[in-house]
């Protein structure tokens, strides 16, 4: 279980103060495919990198496993991510000079897996591109070389930025459809951020942002069951 | 192109590192070779108008005495216009530091070899009772014309009046003695005298020296046979080592100049190479914006290029001018070796062509970086360049690779696609390696040589030249007073078999004595009964062990063969070695010239001895090598700070491209968890590779470098080997180890810096 209490966030640009956050609270559970929906500038990247331990808030909690993460230092948070954190980026961020296998590889290894990365790759269909580097390969399967290699680490929370962004539709809805796979894994929490609202339709937990609010936060399966 | 223009401007000072270091090194290149030109051209140039000038003779023949006869068989010689003859002899004169000694002509035909008034009376035939000393001599003694000398030789002592101060092309390099490396004019000048005065010096003969105007001339075949016994020595303008010496010098700068210029300018070029493709990479968003607008490829290329001609021209703009300060620097040492009545820099249109030539380079650089990256539609460039990374060699070697960490395959892989970067890396550290070794390894190089020559190969308290009209008697007697060394110092001609090339060369005849302790090649102690020829002038000859020489020496009036017994691996003096057995079981009469003395109480009192004519300490000759090690010392500072500027400004221009080149990657690393330490550990990789290799390459090429650099110094007489004491070498390797961790530092603390969030938005 993921907490986020009262988050606030805040960046000075030039002379003014731009809230990017305005104190939001939410939760964020095991075994859910959470989607982050907002227009452009509504904070979603923001608090998906706070949950990531990329960014610390100006005020507020996050607790993960009853840790507060954002009173960490930067070394703890560094382990935080290095253990318990998985990143998808919508413009992959492979390392260019390594295989989709070392890709795989570099980060599984951080935690002592590195015999991890063959079968992650196979997993997300890539086991014939392994010795490809990321030039050698499409735009979708370099997303899913990246989801390998978040999922590889074994991490208690999948964070995805804008994954399809960059992908035709077709490719996107493979990629979503892989990470509904792995939310269904009870020990991971899969949060997507996107601008698109079709996603909310696979969703289990839908966030709504605007302005740096949360105007909206639903469970559309446990409301269908309480209505039933 | 005005917008344009100002964009230029705003993106060099945006990235004013990378480029400060491409007009750094273009600066340096042609500082360097800009500076050294108008030196070496400078002594050219001055050393050829003083000769023309004074009408340098071509050839010079001594012997124990001329007959009207022999003058006329040379002026009958093909080849030969003039001839003069001369009277030499070496006297001394008091001074308060003890006694000097004075080289001293009579002038016959002063139209040959004449010498050029500085002050006082110009040089007449008529005036008597009068000499003419040598400037540089006259200043340290503090002469002035109008004064009187005190001279005195074999015995007899004048008081002429000094009637001038003069200079003479043909002394460009005195030194007084052949045991000595750089001129001590305090102690030994030369001059001219009035030809009444070589009577008053109770002189016999008018004439023991020729100086002849020639051009091609048989007087170097011939003249043994001429003048049979009574020969003793031949030098033309390439063996005469006053003369000789300065063209060698002028050669020898001409060649460190070019060595070092082109090291600097490669770095330049790749330089601009890598600075240029990075600036185009980091403005693909302006590029788009640009071509879209309208601004062809062709327009952008050139606007491209001018990067390169505009930091090219600055560069080697400012190194032209700081050429001028940078030959007055090394002008001063070479004051102190070589004589001349101007001291001018001479810059030529060579020093313009080597800059024309930095500037095309790097304009082309530039054209060539630009133009590929340029190439295609707006769209193109607009889109993320994806490397184009490929499988490296070293993925080949299994044993390697498969135990290679991921991050050291991230960086041989990054290392190979990013070629002249590391290139560049590389370059700089052997550069540095090279300076350093020079800059530490000749000032070795010369402390082995003295503590070698006068420690080792020859070990005695001082050496003596005999007076030339002792009797074997006079000369025995005082060997057993100072329990001595004789040995015989004479000119040879010098013919190898299966060659017709007639050369000149000194040989040692040595009697038996503990003052020589040469050992051959072979590590074996010399034998009275062998010939031996040392290593500078067996090199020269083509000749080792077992070959057969044939020697017509001085004062033999034949010629003899002897088989080579051994090669020696001494610096000074360059010679032929014969034991005096051998010597006169060939035949030859051994009329020892000097004597070596071991421990000897009070060497200034021999000073006095009639029978001896000359006096040097061998303290006096290490100080002497000492005082010319000294002169150098601000070339090799010069060296050494150049290497360490070199390997900073260089690797860390490097460590600031890769590190803009690779700030996603960092950042993705620092997302996926990696430490902060694990992260410097990958990003100084490169730098570990290039200080790997650099360091097994340059060091290697320092030796070498250092070999070639060491050659400049040696002559016909001597020969300095290379050395670099090991505590140098790990010193050498400590700097350049540290500067290179410096950058490494600099770099992590780039890394620190970096907001992540940021870097992965971009």
């Amino acid at each position: 279980m993921i907490s986020i209490r009262n988050i606030v966030k805040k960046y000075k640009s030039g002379s003014e103060e731009i809230a990017a956050l305005g104190g939001i609270s939410a939760e964020i559970r095991s075994g859910e495919f959470t989607v982050i929906l907002g227009p452009s500038g509504s904070g979603k990247s923001t608090m998906l990198n706070m949950l990531g331990g990329m960014d610390r808030p100006t005020s507020g909690e996050i607790l993960i496993g009853g840790e507060d993460i954002s009173a960490l230092s930067e070394k703890k948070l560094t382990d935080y991510r290095r253990k318990n954190v998985g990143f998808v980026f919508q413009f992959y961020n492979l390392v260019e000079n390594l295989t989709a296998y070392e890709n795989v590889g570099i980060a599984a290894d951080l935690n002592g897996n590195a015999d991890k990365a063959a079968e992650a790759l196979k997993d997300v269909g890539l086991e014939k591109r392994m010795k490809s580097f990321p030039n050698q390969l499409s735009g979708g399967e370099m997303q899913r070389v990246a989801i390998a290699r978040a999922v590889a680490k074994s991490p208690k929370l999948l964070l995805c930025d804008e994954p399809t962004g960059a992908l035709d539709v077709a490719t996107g809805d493979m990629i979503f459809a892989l990470l509904k796979k792995y939310s269904r894994n009870k020990d991971t929490a899969v949060v997507v951020v996107t601008h698109n609202p079709e996603v909310a339709k696979i969703a289990d937990h839908v966030i709504r942002l605007r302005d740096g609010k949360i105007v909206a936060d639903e469970r559309p399966c446990q409301q269908i069951k309480e209505a039933v | 192109m005005t917008f344009l223009f100002r964009k230029m401007i705003r993106s060099i000072r945006q990235f004013k590192l990378q480029f400060t270091s491409v007009l750094l090194l273009a600066m340096l290149s042609v500082v360097i070779y800009s500076g050294l030109e108008g030196i070496w051209r400078g002594i050219e140039y001055e050393f050829d108008s003083f000769s023309e000038e004074t009408n340098l003779a071509d050839e010079w023949v001594s012997a124990a005495f001329f007959t009207d006869a022999d003058v006329a068989a040379i002026e009958q010689m093909s080849g030969v216009s003039g001839v003069s003859q001369r009277l030499r002899i070496t006297a001394s004169a008091p001074s308060d530091d003890g006694d000097t000694y004075l080289s001293l002509d009579t002038v016959g035909d002063e139209s040959i070899s004449s010498m050029k008034l500085i002050s006082g009376e110009k040089y007449s035939s008529t005036l008597t009772d009068s000499v003419w000393l040598d400037r540089d001599y006259a200043d340290k003694n503090g002469i002035t014309a109008g004064q009187t000398a005190e001279i005195s030789y074999n015995g007899h002592t004048v008081r002429p009046t000094v009637a001038g101060i003069v200079m003479s092309a043909e002394r460009a390099h005195y030194v007084g003695t052949a045991d000595n490396y750089i001129p001590e004019h305090q102690k030994y000048g030369y001059g001219f005298m009035s030809s009444d005065l070589s009577e008053k010096l109770g002189i016999q003969i008018s004439c023991n020296l020729l100086e002849i105007k020639s051009s091609g001339s048989e007087v170097k075949d011939n003249i043994n046979e001429l003048l049979g016994e009574r020969f003793i020595a031949y030098y033309d303008r390439d063996t005469l080592f006053d003369v000789a010496f300065v063209s060698n010098q002028a050669a020898n700068l001409k060649r460190v100049s070019l060595l070092f210029s082109v090291l600097f300018i490669l770095l330049s070029i790749l330089s601009m190479r890598t600075t240029i493709k990075r600036l185009i990479d980091a403005q693909s968003a302006d590029i788009t914006t640009l071509k879209s607008l309208g601004f062809s490829n062709r327009k952008l290329t050139l606007y491209y290029s001018l990067y390169g001609l505009l930091v090219s021209v600055l560069g080697t703009g400012l190194g032209y001018l700081l050429s001028f300060w940078f030959s007055t620097l090394i002008q001063r040492s070479q004051m102190k070796l070589i004589s001349l009545p101007e001291w001018n820099t001479k810059h030529t249109v060579g020093s313009l062509i080597v800059i024309l030539m930095i500037i095309v380079l790097s304009l082309l650089t530039s054209v060539l970086a630009a133009r590929k990256a340029l190439s295609g539609l707006p769209a193109e460039s607009s889109k993320n360049k994806v490397t184009h990374t490929k499988n490296t060699l070293i993925e080949k070697i299994g044993f390697v690779w498969n135990r290679s960490s991921f991050g050291m395959k991230w960086t041989l892989r990054d290392a190979s696609v990013h070629k002249s970067r590391i290139l560049l890396g590389i370059i700089s550290v052997c550069g540095s390696f090279m300076l350093l070794m020079v800059g530490t390894g000749t000032p070795d190089s010369i402390g082995a040589f003295s503590s070698k020559t006068y420690s080792e190969d020859y070990v005695y308290d001082c050496k003596l030249t005999l007076n030339t009209s002792n009797t074997p008697e006079q000369t025995a007697r005082l060997r057993d007073e100072l329990d001595g060394q004789l040995i015989q110092t004479v000119q040879s001609k010098v013919t190898l078999e299966g060659s017709s090339e007639t050369l000149f060369k000194p040989v040692t005849v040595f009697s038996d004595g503990s003052c020589i302790d040469l050992r051959t090649t072979d590590g074996k102690p010399l034998d009275a009964n062998g010939v031996y020829i040392t290593e500078g002038i067996a090199e020269a000859l083509g000749v080792k062990e077992g070959d057969k020489l044939g020697l017509f020496p001085s004062f033999s009036g034949r010629s003899f063969e002897f088989t080579v017994d051994g090669l020696i691996p001494s610096g000074m003096p360059q010679t032929i070695y014969i034991g005096s057995q051998r010597w006169t079981d060939a035949g030859a009469v051994f009329r020892p010239t000097h004597l070596l003395c071991g421990q000897t109480d009070d060497p200034d009192s021999l000073r006095n001895d009639v029978r001896v004519s000359q006096l040097i300490t061998s303290n006096q000759q290490k100080a002497n090598l000492t005082d010319f090690s000294a002169e150098l010392t601000g070339v090799f500072t010069l060296m050494k700070v150049i290497a360490f500027a070199l390997v900073i400004i260089v690797l860390y221009n490097l460590s600031i491209l890769s590190f803009i080149e690779r700030t996603k990657q960092y950042n993705t690393f620092r997302v996926l968890g990696f430490r902060f330490g694990e992260i410097r550990r990958l990003a100084s990789f490169e730098n570990i590779i290039i200080l790997v290799i650099g360091t097994l390459l340059g060091i290697p090429l320092g030796f070498k470098f250092l070999d070639v650099y060491c050659a400049t110094f040696s002559n016909d007489t001597l020969k300095i080997y290379p050395l670099l004491k090991t505590v140098n070498l790990i010193i050498t390797f400590c700097i350049v180890f540290i500067c290179t961790a410096v950058t490494t530092v600099l770099l992590s603390r780039k890394i620190r810096k970096i907001d992540m969030v940021q870097a992965l938005k971009e």
